[in-house]
């Protein structure tokens, strides 16, 4: 089976310091979480892989594509908070936006289609918040309108950028659930992660970072206290 | 020059005195959120995506206003002191903004470093590779990158960097960078949508300056344009023959003025098609290097290029929503 996501040889910087440094790594079939101290370059892996920062060298595989070729079975969900909506729109028109390049564009959004776009937001919780503006709804909830459109998406992998970063309990509990419903669809999630109590339950494989790789693989081998000794401990150039 | 400049100012002053609501709202326009970081764009375009990735963490504003041609446009102190003031500066390059060009490529160079104002030429950093030769000037390309919507996504991780050198952002680019992608993306599947429904012989795009042929590559038509890439050219009498005779032998039904470039050479095209007992009709204007009214849906770029978009799958036979993709034309 061909990985869902790769890279190789994946170099990144900022303003001349680096950020991520030769890093090659597979991610298996399944929930991965990426872990690592602040500026180890995990959600800067999946920026430069999905072509949202320049990358100095190396490259990046979707199901054995490159990102051109693989886009439409990729959803990405970047840090909350950061997206701007100057248009009026509801919490159901978000969700539905994923769903576009599927239809006409005459006419109103078929019936179909809204009710697929329906049903992802009952899936995080929110069927009944579906005519709300999206400005007037809570950051949780915004999170959880994003984590529908990347549902309704269809999409075969999810790039999680630390979606369970300060948001409420309902929201941290509904991402968790989507998560193993994608597992058991067959999907591939990885997920930028700061909270280690969560991994054992809830993840397949990790890959931790410190600028580099410090090790990757199934939670059970991987996840060691060694690991995350070396991780958290010894990132070069932090005081 | 300074006697220039006295009564420039002579005039402004009365004019100020004269309409107090004007000064009012050209007060408004200048006026910068504090706080706010400003980062500049010379046109529109560039302004738009600069507020898609930046958001509310920036102040995104534009020199070069509505219906001014890039091409010919020259900045004014007051223009310059703003390009100063800017604490980031975006502009196309490529000889878009010819008459600024060493202004703009001073300050790039002045600024480019990475203690200096982050600055970005933001049509350069795409690769020479897939870009069109600039007839006018051998060492540019043709600048009209913006006209394919999945070219220009192509410079947001460049523009997003560049935002990112400014202090104190407190923000995270990348998402925004990821959803501007998106509707670009979006505003390109309506694009190929409705004029893929335009008929084959009829998919000949005529205009009044060179400013389409990325358009024509992304969408497969044939672009023929009265002048040359720069407006600055003049069209020539055998260049309008030439066009009469393609419009002839394609019975092309419509061809199309440009709201920043006069509209003689295409009336006059529409006359010499009318002595040979044809009939060609205006198709309507469309945005090329300036955008609508700020403001307003076609003084964006997604409306602009949705304007355009529609305009074109109408006039040349194809089936599009009377208006445009967002329901907003």
């Amino acid at each position: 089976m061909t990985a869902p996501f790769s890279v190789s040889g994946l170099n990144v910087s900022y303003a001349g310091r680096p950020a991520l440094s030769d890093v090659t790594w597979q991610a298996a079939p399944g929930l991965t979480a990426i872990l690592g101290p602040n500026g180890a370059g995990k959600s800067t892996l999946l920026k430069a892989a999905l072509g949202l920062i320049p990358a100095d060298s190396g490259e990046a595989r979707f199901f054995g594509l490159p990102l051109e070729q693989a886009r439409a079975r990729i959803a990405y969900l970047p840090q909350r908070a950061s997206v701007d909506w100057d248009f009026p729109a509801s919490a159901l028109d978000i969700v539905a936006m994923a769903r576009l390049p599927r239809m006409r564009w005459w006419g109103s959004v078929p019936r179909a289609e809204r009710e697929i776009a329906r049903a992802a937001l009952a899936s995080v919780g929110l069927a009944e918040f579906a005519d709300r503006q999206i400005g007037r709804l809570s950051g949780g909830q915004q999170q959880r309108v994003f984590l529908a459109r990347a549902l309704a998406q269809g999409a075969d992998l999810f790039l999680m950028d630390e979606p369970m970063a300060a948001v409420d309990a309902v929201t941290e509990q509904t991402i968790l659930d989507v998560l193993h419903g994608l597992a058991r669809e067959g999907k591939s999630v990885l997920m930028v992660h700061h909270d280690l109590s969560l991994i054992t339950a809830h993840f397949d494989q990790v890959l931790i970072l410190a600028r580099h790789v410090v090790a990757a693989g199934p939670v059970a081998e991987a996840f060691t206290d060694a690991a995350i000794a070396r991780a958290f401990g010894g990132l070069p150039g932090r005081s | 020059m300074s006697e220039h400049v006295n009564s420039y100012s002579a005039i402004s002053r009365r004019s100020l005195l004269a309409a107090p609501a004007l000064l009012g709202a050209a007060q408004a326009q200048a006026q910068t959120q504090p706080g706010r970081p400003v980062a500049l764009a010379t046109i529109g375009m560039i302004t738009d995506l600069l507020r898609g990735v930046g958001g509310p963490a920036i102040s995104a504003e534009t020199l070069i206003g509505e219906g001014v041609d890039p091409h010919l446009f020259r900045p004014t102190r007051n223009d310059i002191a703003r390009i100063l003031r800017a604490d980031a500066l975006f502009f196309n390059g490529h000889r878009l903004e010819g008459r600024m060009h060493e202004v703009l490529g001073r300050a790039a160079a002045q600024n480019g470093g990475s203690g200096g104002k982050p600055t970005l030429a933001v049509a350069e950093t795409i690769p020479r590779s897939r870009l069109r030769q600039n007839e006018d000037y051998p060492d540019a390309a043709d600048p009209h990158v913006w006209m394919d919507p999945t070219l220009w996504a192509e410079t947001l991780p460049a523009i997003g960097a560049t935002l990112g050198r400014l202090p104190r952002l407190g923000r995270d680019l990348a998402a925004g960078v990821a959803e501007t992608r998106a509707r670009l993306h979006r505003l390109d599947a309506y694009a190929r949508d409705v004029l893929a429904s335009i008929p084959a012989e009829r998919r000949v795009l005529v205009t009044a300056h060179d400013a389409f042929a990325y358009f024509g590559l992304r969408y497969e038509f044939r672009v023929e344009s009265i002048q040359g890439l720069s407006t600055e050219a003049e069209a020539s009498l055998a260049r309008i023959e030439a066009m009469v005779r393609l419009i002839l032998d394609r019975r092309l039904p419509a061809l199309f003025a440009e709201s920043s470039v006069p509209d003689r050479a295409v009336r006059a095209l529409i006359e010499g098609v009318a002595a040979r007992g044809q009939q060609v009709r205006l198709g309507g204007t469309l945005f090329s290097d300036s955008m609508g009214r700020p403001g307003t849906y076609r003084g964006t770029y997604e409306g602009m290029m949705d304007h355009n978009i529609t305009t074109i799958s109408r006039a040349l036979g194809g089936s599009a929503p009377e208006r445009g993709m967002n329901g907003r034309l």
